[in-house]
């Protein structure tokens, strides 16, 4: 009996004394040395947050912490005037980490924001999101638009499946700036069926920013700005490169990309990077039928080289994106009675075998950019910048002959074509006053000109010269920053036309003066509080004020209105990030007021041609309202799986009538459970989402001016998963993608063809990317 | 010095890029405007009775999309009447005038008049369509009218111009793209 005692005693003992030799776990002291990573030298009074700590780093550049159990962290450093650096360590011993932040007038360092999708504590006054390099690759082959739709807040615009344009809280087309690669990209941008002129293989971080951002950017930036960054020049010497493959089903797409780079000498340094792209696809397919004529062609490449010799940086860089595009024969309509009957027919009129050929109606655009910058440090943190670019964008449509004597001519005479082209020069000073007040002046010119061309040009040449000069300053002290700005525009913008051999000039002058002042306070190392008020600007694009005329395919005869005024906003935003070690998340609701919005009405009395009657659309202003809010939560479970949950709301309304404003996205949410793992077996950094999106239905719309109601709510199912491996000695990274994963039938709100189709059924996309090293 | 042979290198490369485009129209010398597709400006429906005269009806918009008014005649029927007529269309924006209803006639295969007689005369006109193409379906380039006896009324008839691209003709007239839709007022005395 009391053997029996002794030996469960001693058993007791042995398990106590084997788990106290893991109790009190041990602790570890994690150093951190941080450096501009330019000039190398040491960031004073950067912020740094670990888990539930918060330091600041000395004169060294250096921050301890210490007392931190093993474990997976998320380390964020943040200092006015360079990017926010993100990085996801795991510490199980003592360990010094330098890490070097990049300026802000650098393009997106990669290591910024990991695939984790976790919101950051940043500086910065507005909402921003943000789509890492790896969120994109696992992304890629979806259109550009489509992968941003990941972010809360953002929807897409879509003219059949592969025509989208992003939606920023209901703002699209000529009310946003594309930025890519630090140029402001000019296209016919004003056209609800003009995509996005990007070659989707080339970005490795997109930032989104929400809101009036005019200060900065400049007329348009209305609904916010989305910012495009290549892949950062190679550092280290020696020539590198990747091959990606691609193919997704619904389409029968192929896709192939290859990128080649280097970096050579020390003293002056010299790296390149080049890229060439090609996609083809066929006919998009509805679970019940095929898309015809939505196929795709795509071929683009781009050079640049960068030059660096101490404190002078210059870059080159050229670019070519050529694009054919298909669009869909069946919204191809002859008259109003024929945009009734496809209204109400359950099919497309035109449904043909599943093909990759391309005919009319189609799109051909071919957008090309030759960009300088030159970047020089100055002593005691200033900067000065110069960039000079040349854009030319070439977009032709080629519509259907109505008889097969008429083919030929409109086999070759587009419908239209359009030229454009787009001279920037800006330049930007970066200062620090003192420490804790840094600041930057720009000025910038453009000078923009269009020449038509065509069967039935819808737009005149014109010649567009724009002017503007701001200035922001930025004040940090420890837990407070302060943000304030101020920009003015000026336009002249001139319109030609050829009246009998007379060519006549009609000018118009445009201008304004925007601002923006907002704050951000850290109310703990968790908690950050940011809050802003802005305002924007545009003046009326040329098609609103000079239209004339039937908008191809359409059914509706649009005519322009001369007398428009300029567009106003003032938008108000406040956001709530919070960073836990479990949870993060992000909240922020905004309100954007305008003074003038532009929309279309139909007259009540329609235009009568041989053809039929067409509803004829006026380009008229209103004041309007458009406020809302989004929310993203993270939870993460376990050491591998978290929860994701984001949902935005928006409330659109045209004040002056009292009636919601037509065409606004509806409400939507969206849940993600992810799994990632660094290492498992000889596999690395594997990941597997399920995500559930759903869309409501939009009920505030007003009543009679659209030919049918929105359409109803429907939720889509998409699965993704990936791999780091190797074939032999060969490194692969290896992803696959279903979307839509029940084939669901659904129409969206947000598409110009819901008319006539519904949206793409299931889709399976697989991805292979190929690195490889050429020497060292 | 290397970092002036550098950034010439770099100035000399874009001007090169800058120097490879073509040369480019410019917008201040717009071209005067041409019109080289042909529209339909005309429908003309000419009627002959069995006694030798003819009624014209004529609906015409110069301006083609445009949004300037059309000038329509409309047409005269006599009650009891029977009537054998063409339509033609034309565009009268080329000089010579383009008869476009030839072509029409060439691509029978692709093309189909639907005529509809609309309120007050409705229940009064028969309208048969006299060509057929060469798979024996209707073009309705020539048509039969025939006017019932009775009171004058007043109505109008919808001419309906569909052709068929890619799809198969069809007798259901919400089918096929909509070339011309003109409706002439009519009156029978």
């Amino acid at each position: 009996m009391y053997q029996t005692l002794a030996f469960v005693y001693s058993m007791c003992c042995c398990l106590f004394a084997s788990f106290a030799g893991n109790y009190p776990p041990k602790r570890y002291k994690l150093t951190l040395v941080l450096t501009d990573s330019i000039t190398q030298n040491p960031l004073e009074a950067a912020s740094i947050t670990i888990a539930n700590r918060y330091v600041i780093s000395d004169q060294k550049g250096m921050a301890v912490v210490d007392s931190l159990p093993k474990g997976f962290y998320t380390v964020q450093c943040v200092y006015v005037g360079y990017h926010n650096l993100q990085m996801r360590i795991w510490l199980e011993a003592d360990q010094t980490l330098a890490f070097a932040l990049c300026p802000t007038s650098q393009h997106l360092h990669e290591v910024e924001v990991t695939g984790h999708a976790d919101e950051m504590l940043q500086f910065a006054v507005q909402s921003r999101s943000f789509l890492s390099a790896t969120q994109i690759e696992q992304t890629r082959g979806l259109t550009l638009s489509d992968q941003l739709k990941l972010l809360s807040g953002v929807t897409m615009l879509s003219s059949g499946p592969i025509i989208t344009k992003p939606v920023i809280r209901g703002l699209h087309s000529n009310r946003l700036v594309t930025i890519n690669n630090g140029i402001r990209q000019e296209g016919q941008q004003w056209g609800a069926d003009h995509g996005m002129e990007i070659d989707p293989f080339t970005p490795a971080g997109i930032e989104v920013i929400k809101g009036a951002a005019s200060v900065e950017y400049g007329a348009e930036a209305m609904g916010g700005v989305v910012k495009v960054s290549p892949r950062e020049f190679k550092n280290s010497p020696g020539v590198n490169g990747e091959l990606q493959l691609q193919g997704a089903s619904n389409n029968g797409m192929g896709a192939t990309s290859l990128l080649l780079e280097g970096s050579h000498f020390e003293k002056h340094k010299l790296s390149w990077r080049t890229q060439g792209s090609y996609r083809k696809a066929g006919d998009s397919r509805t679970p019940n039928y095929v898309l015809s004529n939505t196929g795709f062609d795509e071929l683009s490449g781009s050079l640049a080289i960068h030059y660096a010799h101490k404190h002078f940086h210059a870059e080159i860089f050229q670019s070519y994106f050529g694009s054919t595009m298909g669009i869909l024969r069946s919204a191809h309509i002859g008259n109003q009675t024929d945009l009734l009957a496809a209204v109400r027919s359950s099919r497309p009129f035109y449904v043909a075998p599943f093909t990759y050929a391309i005919d009319n109606p189609k799109q051909e655009v071919v957008h090309q950019i030759t960009a300088l910058k030159v970047y020089y440090g100055l002593p005691n943190n200033m900067k000065i910048h110069l960039q000079a670019s040349r854009q030319q964008n070439d977009r032709r449509e080629f519509d259907r002959a109505p008889r097969s004597s008429q083919r030929q001519l409109y086999n070759n005479v587009p419908a239209y074509e359009l030229l454009l082209i787009t001279d920037i020069v800006e330049t930007k000073f970066e200062h620090k006053l003192q420490p804790k007040i840094t600041g930057q002046i720009g000025a910038s010119y453009m000078n923009q000109g269009n020449v038509t061309d065509g069967l039935q040009p819808i737009i005149p040449n014109f010649r567009a010269y724009t002017y503007g000069v701001f200035a922001i300053e930025k004040w940090q002290s420890g837990r407070w920053m302060a943000e304030a700005g101020m920009r003015y525009d000026y336009r002249r913008q001139t319109r030609f036309t050829n009246v009998n051999n007379e060519i006549q000039a009609d000018e118009k002058h445009y201008s304004s003066t925007t601002f923006s002042v907002g704050g951000s306070y850290l109310i703990s190392s968790l908690l950050k509080l940011n809050s802003n008020i802005s305002s924007a600007w545009r003046p009326p694009s040329i098609n609103e004020l000079y239209s004339y005329g039937l908008h191809g395919g359409t059914a509706t005869f649009e005519i322009g209105n001369a007398n428009l005024n300029p567009e106003r906003s003032y938008n108000g935003d406040i956001g709530l990030v919070f960073n836990h070690t479990k949870w993060t998340g992000e909240a922020s609701i905004f309100r954007n007021q305008f003074d003038g919005f532009i929309y279309k009405v139909p007259n009540p009395v329609p235009t009568l041609t041989i053809r039929g009657s067409f509803p004829m659309l006026n380009f008229v202003q209103t004041n309007a309202l458009l406020q809302g809010a989004e929310v993203t939560i993270q939870r993460s479970i376990l050491q591998s799986f978290s929860l994701a949950i984001n949902g935005s709301y928006l409330y659109a309304q045209n004040i002056t009538d009292n009636v919601p404003l037509i065409f606004m996205p509806a409400n939507r949410t969206r849940l993600i459970v992810k799994y990632e793992k660094n290492e498992w077996r000889k596999l690395k950094n594997v990941f597997a989402n399920l995500q559930y999106a759903v869309v409501a239905q939009q009920n505030r719309f007003p009543q009679g001016l659209d030919l049918i109601n929105p359409p109803p709510a429907y939720g889509l199912v998409d699965v993704n998963m990936g791999v780091e491996t190797r074939l032999g000695k060969q490194p692969i990274r290896l992803s696959a993608s279903i979307y839509n994963l029940f084939n669901t039938s659904y129409r969206d709100y947000l598409s110009r063809f819901r008319y006539y189709t519904n949206e793409p059924g299931v889709n399976l996309m697989i991805r292979l990317a190929v690195p490889f090293i050429i020497y060292k | 010095m290397k970092k002036i042979v550098f950034i010439t290198a770099l100035f000399a490369t874009s001007i090169v890029f800058t120097s490879c485009e073509k040369e480019n129209p410019k917008p201040e010398k717009p071209k005067p405007q041409a019109n080289p597709k042909e529209i339909i400006t005309t429908a003309k429906l000419t009627l002959e009775d069995s006694l030798g005269n003819i009624v014209i009806g004529i609906w015409k918009d110069i301006d083609g999309d445009g949004p300037g008014a059309p000038i329509i005649s409309g047409l005269t029927l006599k009650a009891g009447m029977h009537y054998d007529g063409i339509v033609l269309l034309l565009d009268e924006t080329k000089s010579p005038v383009d008869t476009v209803s030839n072509e029409v006639k060439k691509e029978a295969e692709a093309h189909q008049f639907f005529y509809t007689p609309q309120d007050g005369v409705s229940s009064r006109l028969e309208i048969e369509r006299e060509d057929k193409d060469k798979n024996n379906q209707p073009v309705g380039l020539m048509i039969h009218i025939d006017v019932s006896a009775g009171t004058t009324a007043a109505g109008s008839l919808k001419v309906v111009l569909k052709h068929y691209d890619g799809i198969n003709k069809s007798l259901d007239p919400t089918i096929g793209e909509t070339d011309v839709e003109a409706v002439f007022p009519v009156t029978i005395q």
